[in-house]
């Protein structure tokens, strides 16, 4: 693991971190697109809805993520997290509206791998590595829009660097690696293509703790990379403990924001997510009305 | 029924064994491909074989073209009807049914579809009767070997281009960015999406290749035939599913050993048995290794962690 | 003939298909396919169309041709319709009706059992006092009861399944066997000196197989011909070159070849090029379609037919001049034939009967039976069969040359199936 070489966190709207290795620093930064603009936050999703038929899992939620930073959205299972991410992604077959735009660009609507070409990444839940594929393949799929051989592999070389287990095991199907490792390939994957946002969905998911703790150390290494992330987690201790800035959704609304600060603070957020995170998911698996009403009381 | 064949008669089996697996293997190459990636089991498969072996007839009867640049218009307008069947069916499929099985089931139901349409189309347009490219096309002629035995360039070609087809569909599937964006869809389309994969032109590419190895198949076989009729293809698309079952779903190595499997087998049903049960042995084979490894000798194997 | 090859799918996959078959062909059959023939000529297609309209015109005989127009079979059924108009027209023309004309309307079996029969009880309510087909096996057993109940006599062609006389005394079949002129085959070969042959054969074709393992076994050892190898395969086989080297054992100075299908052109093409010298010979079903991609490989391939242009007999000559004269530009074949023997069978029997109606139709075909034969297009015909409501024909063997068929023997009436005249 290399968090230490991570420098600092940087808050949001901070300047994303520049490190002098070759290859990572090319991401363009704000403005270094043409249709992006000069200030604008990594991701702004404007009165996002996600409709599957007629049920409604998001509800007209906007959220921003200032470029360099990692927000957190926090929620319980149910709450429309990962609804919001893959609709963000363009990855679900859903009725979705509202406005999502990437450095100022607007992206939404489009399918999956258009998005992808425009600088952002979703790092399923689950991890999703392709099983049957060997590490390497699932790495070199990461690059499938990068054409240029050798800057392939020199991205494979800054991921093996991040990630020294993915060079160990390079020859190995991703479907024989334990949780843990197969959350550093969805990383690893995700860096591969070079994106300017990832979004990651429940990385710490299924995980033991201490597990947990080297997936958050990763995504600091990431954000210490350029990338600004947007992070959905059920772990809310966990979340907040790299987020600079945290949405809490409830049944597809946002709840509650503002800076992690303020959300380890919050008595809701901590009832529901730090300190009554067991029953709060029972409840939740269970869908009963009123029950984020119960736990406010 | 005459002893024991001579050496030279046991030599020419083989090489007829040897041609005959290469012929399986074109046509079950393009089959194992949509299976195994796509999860497509393509009952057009045999009507596009015999589609292209009708276009080389169109093409060449009138003298209109030659022989290669009618085998490729061939595989093109193969590779053309099997991407028109999913453009027009197997996507919708695809993006309907959350259940993977169902659409298995219905995929394999809209190309018995295809197939009756593709057939239709060849029966109007040849009057429902044997039809074959012209002779003319491709002189065949055979070198002799030792004794009675002899091969045809023909059968010389049907080899060869089916050992290039199988080494290059092999490499393609496990080497290439395309290949492994291929199996990438195959095992999950959502995440291969997510990765930048252009899901829908992956699946297009992938039914193209598998149409255009069976319009490959279809030509080569309507020139070695000289003659054909639409039933033809169905009467390969049952031998290709016991390759397919035999080798292992999926697997280009497995069809390919498979195909030579049976094409020796029913080879030696001839030479020495009882001739009428050639197609049984086909049938044997599948029960033999379905009760021995059902997964196949080649199957995938399990890359998940219990 | 049509024992057609199975489309053979595997399981649960061929009830679908079976499924789809018949919507397919149900949704492409249009609802009224009663259609008058066009072809025959202008005046009896205007009368044709008072015909359908039920109001029964005098002076017109209507009789309805349930045929394979569309579908499997449809280049069989083309060409028996147009054997049947050259002789409504030559009927219609002769004045033996008592002055009165056939008038022939078509019914589309788009070569589907169900459509058949549907068709079938639509010929039976309507007018039509004969009806003519359908041309495949099991088309014509589905459909022959439905005429016997309806009492109209139902001449079929083609459908050479057993059986299907025994449905009824309205059921006549105006196409020989093809065994009647396999002799001939066999008479040619003993001629050209052949002492040892080996053989090729469908074997799960009943007919072919019947044919092949006990006739052709009794015809070639009456004049000293022995079968070596004797190879069935499966009709769905696509691979020669295995069945080739077999029959190419013992250095045969003939193979049979008798398959159904491409099969006969491919083999034989197999033969050719691995440099086989001696005569190929195969069955009847070896028509000009299933031969002709065998380019010059096909040469000299000898077979026995019903029918062949360049017949002798005078009702023959008078077919293919009426034929040529009809449809200039076209040799007849065996499938006209045909259709021009069963119509003329039917115009026979009215003049015989004198009678036009339905019963007046079973009369005439009776006596027409009684008197023991006719004079078709395929020669003189005689009755046979069960209550000799079958015919046998003379036949000829021809010789495949340069694509198309050349006689070589006029087999002679009264000889049919009698092995054989040589020595």
């Amino acid at each position: 693991m290399s968090s230490d070489r991570a420098g600092g966190q940087p808050g949001p709207g901070g300047q994303p971190w520049r490190g002098g290795q070759p290859g990572l620093g090319e991401q363009p930064g704000p403005g270094g697109q043409g249709a992006s603009r000069e200030g604008a936050p990594a991701l702004k999703i404007d009165r996002l809805s996600v409709r599957y038929g007629h049920i409604t899992a998001v509800a007209s939620v906007s959220l921003e993520l200032p470029a360099g930073a990692i927000v957190a959205v926090l929620g319980a299972n149910g709450a429309g997290k990962s609804s919001t991410l893959g609709a963000v992604a363009g990855s679900v077959k859903a009725h979705v509206s509202g406005d999502v735009r990437l450095f100022g660009e607007r992206v939404g609507g489009r399918p999956s791998h258009r998005i992808v070409a425009r600088g952002m990444v979703l790092v399923p839940e689950g991890r999703r590595v392709i099983a049957p594929l060997s590490v390497e393949e699932n790495l070199l799929l990461g690059a499938y829009r990068q054409r240029s051989h050798k800057q392939v592999r020199a991205k494979l070389g800054e991921v093996h660097e991040l990630f020294p287990v993915l060079r160990e095991r390079r020859g190995s199907p991703a479907g024989l690696l334990s949780g843990g490792e197969q959350q550093m390939l969805a990383f690893g994957r995700a860096l591969m293509a070079d994106p300017r946002v990832i979004l990651m969905d429940e990385p710490s998911m299924g995980l033991a703790p201490a597990m947990v703790d080297r997936v958050i150390d990763a995504v600091r290494a990431i954000n210490a990379l350029g990338k600004s992330v947007l992070l959905v987690e059920q772990n809310a201790v966990a979340a907040l403990r790299v987020a600079s800035y945290a949405y809490v959704l409830d049944r597809g609304r946002i709840a509650s924001s503002g800076s992690a600060q303020t959300m380890r603070s919050d008595p809701v957020v901590a009832e529901v997510f730090l300190g009554l995170h067991e029953s709060a998911s029972r409840a939740s698996a269970e869908q009963g009305p009123g029950r984020s009403e119960a736990a406010r009381s | 029924m005459p002893g024991a064949p001579a050496a030279g008669e046991m030599l020419q089996q083989l090489i007829n064994a040897i041609v005959f697996g290469s012929v399986l293997t074109l046509f079950a190459l393009g089959l194992s491909l949509a299976w195994g990636t796509l999860d497509v089991l393509n009952l057009a498969h045999g009507a596009v074989f015999i589609f292209a072996g009708y276009l080389t007839y169109e093409l060449t009867r009138q003298g209109a073209l030659s022989f290669v640049p009618a085998l490729i218009v061939s595989m093109v307008g193969a590779g053309a009807a099997t991407v028109a069947l999913e453009v027009l069916a197997f996507r919708f499929i695809r993006t309907r049914f959350a259940n993977k099985r169902q659409a298995e089931l219905s995929m394999l139901v809209a190309s018995i579809g295809g197939a009756i349409i593709i057939d239709q189309v060849v029966s109007n347009e040849t009057g429902a009767t044997t039809f074959g490219p012209p002779s003319s096309i491709f002189k065949v002629r055979e070198y002799h070997l030792t004794g009675s035995a002899g091969i045809t360039n023909i059968q010389i070609l049907i080899v060869v281009v089916a050992v290039l087809a199988a080494v290059g569909l092999d490499q393609w599937v496990r080497r290439s960015r395309q290949g492994r964006a291929v199996r990438a869809v195959a095992y999950d389309p959502v995440t291969s999406g997510l990765l930048g994969v252009n899901v829908s032109f992956v699946a297009i590419s992938t039914m193209f290749v598998a149409g255009a190895l069976a319009g490959l198949a279809g030509v080569l076989l309507a020139v070695n035939l000289r003659a054909e009729e639409v039933a033809v293809g169905q009467d390969y698309l049952l031998t290709a599913f016991a390759i397919l079952i035999v080798g292992g779903v999926g697997s280009v190595r497995g069809a390919v050993l498979a195909a030579y499997l049976i094409a020796i087998a029913e080879t030696a049903v001839v030479a020495y048995g009882p001739t009428q049960w050639r197609d049984g042995i086909a049938f044997l084979l599948i029960l033999l290794v379905l009760l021995v490894r059902p997964q196949g000798l080649f199957a995938k194997a399990q890359f998940q962690r219990a | 003939m049509f024992s057609s090859r199975r489309l053979r799918w595997p399981g649960g996959a061929l009830a679908l298909l079976v499924m789809a078959v018949t919507i397919a062909a149900c949704g492409s059959s249009k609802p009224s396919t009663t259609k008058t023939t066009s072809t025959v000529s202008s005046t009896s297609s205007s009368v044709a169309a008072s015909a359908t309209s039920s109001t029964e015109s005098a002076g017109t005989i209507p009789v309805t041709f349930v045929g394979d127009e569309t579908g499997l079979v449809a280049f069989v059924g083309k060409e028996v319709l147009k054997g049947m108009e050259v002789a409504v027209k030559r009927a219609n023309a002769s004045g033996e009706l008592h002055g009165k004309k056939i008038v022939l309307s078509v019914m589309d079996t788009a070569s589907n059992v169900s459509t058949a029969t549907v068709k079938m009880s639509d010929a039976v309510k309507s007018n039509a006092v004969a009806v003519f087909g359908p041309l495949l096996s099991n088309e014509a057993l589905a459909t022959a009861p439905i005429a016997e109940r309806g009492k109209v006599v139902d001449i079929e062609t083609e459908a050479e399944v057993g059986g299907l006389l025994q449905i009824g005394k309205y059921i006549y079949r105006l196409t020989p066997s093809e065994f009647l002129y396999y002799p001939l085959t066999v008479d040619h070969l003993a001629k050209l000196g052949v002492k040892h042959v080996n053989l090729v054969y469908a074997s799960d074709n009943p007919t072919l197989t019947e044919e092949s393992t006990k006739l052709l076994p009794e015809w070639t050892k009456k004049l000293g011909i022995s079968i070596g190898t004797s190879v069935g395969i499966p009709s769905t086989t696509t691979e020669f070159s295995s069945i080739v080297t077999k029959l190419e054992t013992g250095k045969p100075e003939a193979i049979g070849v008798n398959m159904i299908g491409p099969a006969i052109a491919s083999i034989a093409s197999a033969l050719r090029t691995s440099g086989y010298k001696g005569t190929i010979f195969c069955d009847q079903s070896a028509t000009a379609g299933s031969l002709k991609p065998g380019g010059s490989a096909a040469n000299g391939i000898i077979y026995g037919v019903l029918y062949s242009p360049e017949m002798s007999f005078p009702s023959s000559k008078e077919f293919t001049k009426l034929y040529e004269e009809s449809f200039p530009g076209e040799k007849p074949q065996g499938y006209d034939a045909t259709g021009y023997d069963a119509m003329t069978a039917f115009a026979d029997a009215i003049a015989k009967s004198g009678s036009d109606t339905r019963e007046g139709v079973l009369k005439g075909m009776q006596e027409l039976t009684v008197a023991g034969s006719f004079d078709g297009g395929s020669g003189p015909l005689k009755f046979t069969g069960p209550e000799h409501r079958e015919v046998s024909g003379p036949g000829a063997l021809v010789e495949w040359k340069e694509g198309a068929e050349h006689m070589l023997v006029q087999g002679t009436p009264g000889l049919e199936s009698q092995p054989l005249k040589a020595q």
